[in-house]
């Protein structure tokens, strides 16, 4: 046993290193936190003051015409549109299995590998996506349409709204089942009166947090709903958007076009902001009650 | 039929749904790439030569001369349009690997801050409220996450470009054309769209996700294996090295998330990689990947053989991102253990 | 288990494993606590109040480890209330108490692990040979390496078992083999495990056994060379067998360390500890060699919890 006791503070090797790697943290976290507000803030910076109001009241004007650069008004309504069909067809599905995955999951040979795609799924790069769009709706119609783009955005919803409904679902305390079986209700009453609406809250921040995502999706447009510069809710023809808008006006010669898709970018970065707030602060108040 | 049943059948009918839409999406894709298959075989991923319309040149005998007619005119010959892949999958590859490694040790340090750093890093304010640090950044974080690649791109090409156009990269060329044993590294004119731009731009957008992924998993490893190491007399950062290390698998499909990110990223690579089938060793010239590739060729393809090939591309992506995320979900899941309640 | 003789128990109750009991919370108010210790109700305990009733032959020892009047809070409760209490060099002392009582806590504060948690307010010092340990330039690594902790459940790492047990080698930046080899067997008999694992040291920690675990775990801290080893209910997950193991271990490291262990099991306490200190609400109630404090406790209350009657 020695008789030394405790030393001072001292700086071997082991130390320095630690003493480093701790300040290598720091000044990563630092860097990386800079870098992307350095982003975020010249995003929001140049957006501002490029948004004007004919940016939500007027449709594209094209150059040389009268009143031109117009505004994005038939990008934000087709995107709205495009989005809102998506969601029709995308939400029940995605919803509809996330419900067999939590609630009919346990004794099914099916989940398992359910689950597996729908994770899988929701990490295909959404470029091929548009290409399986392009080939199932654009070649045998002939012409690119809205059909085509709606339902591109719903093949990407269906995997993020089936996962997060699992998960949501999977957070109803078992007693309420329980409760509700009971009682003598069937499986789909306790399912759909008492499961569903006590998940509600989380169930609706799970779809809006995949409508964002969606809404801020270009690749699977450039060739299916290709974009329009005209105000249209046709589906069967080409139709705008305003990611793909915005792609183009940024990709095009045009300075007051350039200006343009600044501001349409600050559109989509403030939706995505109130967007993922108000996750946090319905899934603080879960937390807090709970 | 009673309602149990009803619902029964439409969740098994949203269930199914998912495995009819994954087998749409390989079946599509196998499909289509059929012509390109049968012309090309497995040269298509060996091959650099992306030539989508036939080409009319003078026909030349073995020796190199020019062939000509009774007249003395030229033979003209047609070499038919031919499709390979290569720059395009060296291109997503170079990419997505530079990437990584510049946005992976930042983000594991960014997660390590914010699990053994930031907690304690909570400023007291004087009514008493401590600011909750970490949980303003872990918010910045998944927020920065959830921006669209396009506002990236934008970023990108408006910003980016003319910055490493203007400042970064005539220094590096400068260093690569002086030192000795760097000079194939050199360039000869500096456009900013490039490889090292795009890779630029890929590791700040996968840097939140990484970070976030590798934060929860991180945050999983118990409270007993780090007091365990600091008991036994551990420094700091051998305590972190125990937690890396707990959790490694975790982290490794933390990066491998980030890789299917990244290789599948379309709008703002494009926009700032030049997009031309370069296969180089300077990181000053345009390059493509197999995402741009798509992006600006599908809407524009008129053979079959050119459509075709694109497909072939897709379903080389399809494969590669499935794979990335096969290996990144059991390696997340497996080690979360408990997940299922 | 023969050697155990020494602290025979001759109790007039068994006393079973900590129960659930009614607390003594809200318990009254008395302006004059001796006079409400000599009262017959039980459980009665007003702690603090009253200074620790420590039994002479704790003075008689040599002290390795002296708690001077040391105060703990978790931001606004108060978990240990001035503690004092001194602990004999190569003897086994052991911490009893009902749930919540501070005695982890108290044993966690003497190799600062709770440094670690956020919001902790530290008054007071303990003093390790006489030296301070909360001096600001104590070095806390050096500290932790003198005083060895083993956890209540067992925190094997992720690795063979040999990397296990010279991990504070290793960390310490050792390269030797042949020391490294020369430790390790040294450790592994110290605690008993070198027969059960000598043909698969580099086969990984997670295949042992729960009690095979905890007893790696005290190999590897007392590969430290540690002079204190401080145990945390380091049987709490562990069956009786295996419980038995690590209490022989106990008993015969006796001498060669300091063991400070805290337990909820009593025959635990009195089965391998020459000293024991009751503690109750964040304070030690009394603190003497562990035959009188299970067979002549000096104190009602200690007499209630020894022999079961609450806690």
């Amino acid at each position: 046993m020695s008789l030394t006791a405790i030393s001072k503070r001292k700086n071997t090797k082991a130390r320095i290193i630690s003493g480093f790697m701790y300040s290598l943290c720091v000044i990563f976290t630092g860097f990386i936190l800079s870098l992307l507000l350095w982003v975020v803030g010249y995003l929001i910076k140049i957006g501002w003051q490029s948004v004007t109001v004919a940016f939500f009241t007027q449709v594209q004007i094209p150059y040389g015409a009268e009143g031109y650069p117009g505004g994005m008004l038939n990008g934000l309504l087709g995107t709205l549109v495009l989005v809102g069909m998506a969601a029709v067809v995308g939400i029940p599905i995605g919803m509809l299995a996330g419900i067999f995955l939590s609630e009919y999951g346990a004794n099914s040979k099916l989940s398992s590998p359910v689950r597996f795609v729908a994770d899988v799924l929701a990490g295909v790069p959404s470029i091929v996506v548009g290409i399986l769009g392009y080939e199932l709706l654009v070649v045998p119609i002939g012409n690119y349409n809205g059909w085509a783009g709606a339902l591109t955005l719903a093949f990407i919803m269906v995997p993020i709204v089936a996962r997060t409904t699992e998960e949501m679902l999977r957070l109803v305390p078992h007693s309420y089942r329980e409760a509700s079986i009971a009682l003598g209700a069937t499986k789909a009453r306790t399912i759909l009166r008492v499961v569903v609406p006590s998940a509600a809250g989380s169930l609706i921040t799970g779809v809006m947090l995949a409508l964002a995502r969606v809404a801020g999706e270009t690749a699977p447009l450039l060739f299916t709903a290709l974009g329009s510069r005209l105000l249209t809710v046709n589906p069967n023809q080409p139709f705008p958007s305003l990611t793909k808008q915005i792609y183009d006006y940024a990709t095009g010669p045009y300075e007051a076009q350039k200006r343009m898709a600044w501001a349409g970018i600050l559109v989509l970065i403030s939706l995505i902001f109130v967007f993922n707030l108000s996750v946090r602060l319905i899934a603080r108040s879960k937390h807090g009650t709970a | 039929m009673g309602s149990d049943a009803v619902l029964g059948f439409f969740v098994r009918f949203g269930a199914v749904t998912v495995l009819v839409m994954m087998a749409s999406l390989v079946f599509v894709l196998f499909r289509g790439s059929l012509d390109s298959m049968k012309t090309f075989g497995p040269k298509f991923l060996v091959s650099s030569t992306w030539r989508p319309n036939d080409l009319e040149v003078t026909k030349r005998t073995s020796d190199g001369k020019i062939v000509r007619d009774a007249d003395g005119d030229p033979v003209m010959e047609t070499i038919p349009a031919k499709f390979g892949a290569l720059p395009a999958i060296y291109g997503t590859a170079v990419s997505s690997i530079v990437a990584l490694t510049l946005a992976v040790p930042l983000s594991l340090g960014a997660a390590l801050f914010l699990i053994r750093i930031a907690p304690r890093l909570r400023p007291r304010l004087p009514n008493g409220w401590r600011v909750p640090i970490d949980m303003w950044i872990s918010f910045l974080i998944e927020f920065l996450a959830a921006i669209p690649s396009i506002a990236y791109g934008m970023w990108g090409l408006f910003v980016l470009v003319p910055y490493m156009q203007s400042h970064l990269e005539p220094g590096l060329n400068w260093i690569f054309g002086h030192v000795p044993g760097l000079g194939f590294m050199h360039a000869d004119a500096l456009t900013g769209r490039d490889m090292l731009t795009g890779s630029l731009v890929l590791a700040i957008m996968i840097v939140p996700i990484i970070t976030a992924v590798s934060r929860d998993v991180l945050r999983a490893v118990p409270q007993a294996q780090i007091e365990g190491s600091l008991a036994l007399g551990a420094t700091w950062w051998q305590s972190c090295f125990e937690m890396l290390r707990y959790s490694r698998s975790g982290l490794f499909g933390a990066v491998m998330l980030g890789l299917a990110r990244a290789a599948g990223e379309t709008m703002a690579i494009s926009m700032v990689i030049g997009n031309i089938p370069n296969i180089k060793a300077t990181p000053f010239a345009a390059a493509q990947t197999m995402s741009s590739l798509l992006a600006n060729e599908v809407s524009e393809a008129s053979t079959k053989l050119h459509t075709s090939s694109l497909l072939q591309v897709a379903l080389i992506l399809l494969l590669m991102s499935l794979a990335f995320n096969i290996v990144a979900r059991k390696l997340i899941v497996g080690k979360g253990g408990g997940v299922r309640g | 288990m023969m050697q155990r003789a020494q602290t025979t128990l001759t109790h007039p109750s068994d006393p079973p494993a900590a129960r659930p009991g009614p607390k003594p919370a809200g318990a009254s108010v008395n302006s004059n606590p001796a006079e409400n210790r000599a009262a017959a109700s039980l459980p009665v305990v007003l702690p603090g109040v009253a200074p620790t009733d420590v039994h002479p032959e704790v003075d008689a020892e040599t002290h390795i480890l002296t708690v001077d009047n040391f105060k703990l809070a978790y931001g606004k409760r108060q978990t240990l209330h001035g503690i004092n209490m001194k602990i004999a060099g190569g003897k086994v002392t052991a911490l009893i108490g009902p749930s919540g009582c501070g005695k982890s806590t108290l044993l966690r504060s003497m190799n600062r692990l709770n440094d670690l948690v956020d919001g902790v307010k530290i008054e007071g010092d303990m003093r390790f040979k006489g030296q301070s340990i909360y001096d600001r330039n104590v070095d806390v690594i050096d500290l932790r390496k003198k005083l060895g902790m083993v956890f209540q459940k067992s925190n094997p790492f992720p690795m063979s078992i040999f990397e296990n047990v010279v991990y504070a080698l290793r960390i310490a930046g050792e390269r030797s083999n042949a020391r490294l080899d020369e430790v390790c067997a040294k450790s592994l008999k110290s605690a008993a495990l070198w027969e059960e694992v000598k043909d698969r040291l580099h086969s990984s920690a997670f295949g042992l056994s729960g009690g095979q675990q905890q007893r790696l775990c005290i190999a590897r801290a007392i590969a430290a060379e540690p002079e204190v080893l401080l145990m945390d209910e380091p049987c709490s997950a562990l069956d009786p067998i295996a419980t038995q193991k690590v209490e022989e271990l106990i008993y015969e490291l006796r001498g060669k360390y300091t063991v400070v262990i805290v337990t909820h099991n009593m025959h635990q306490a009195a089965r391998c500890s020459d000293y024991t200190a009751f503690m109750y609400m964040g304070r030690i109630i009394e603190y003497g060699p562990t035959e009188a404090i299970f067979v002549r406790p000096h104190l009602k209350e200690t007499e209630a919890y020894v022999t079961g009657r609450f806690g």
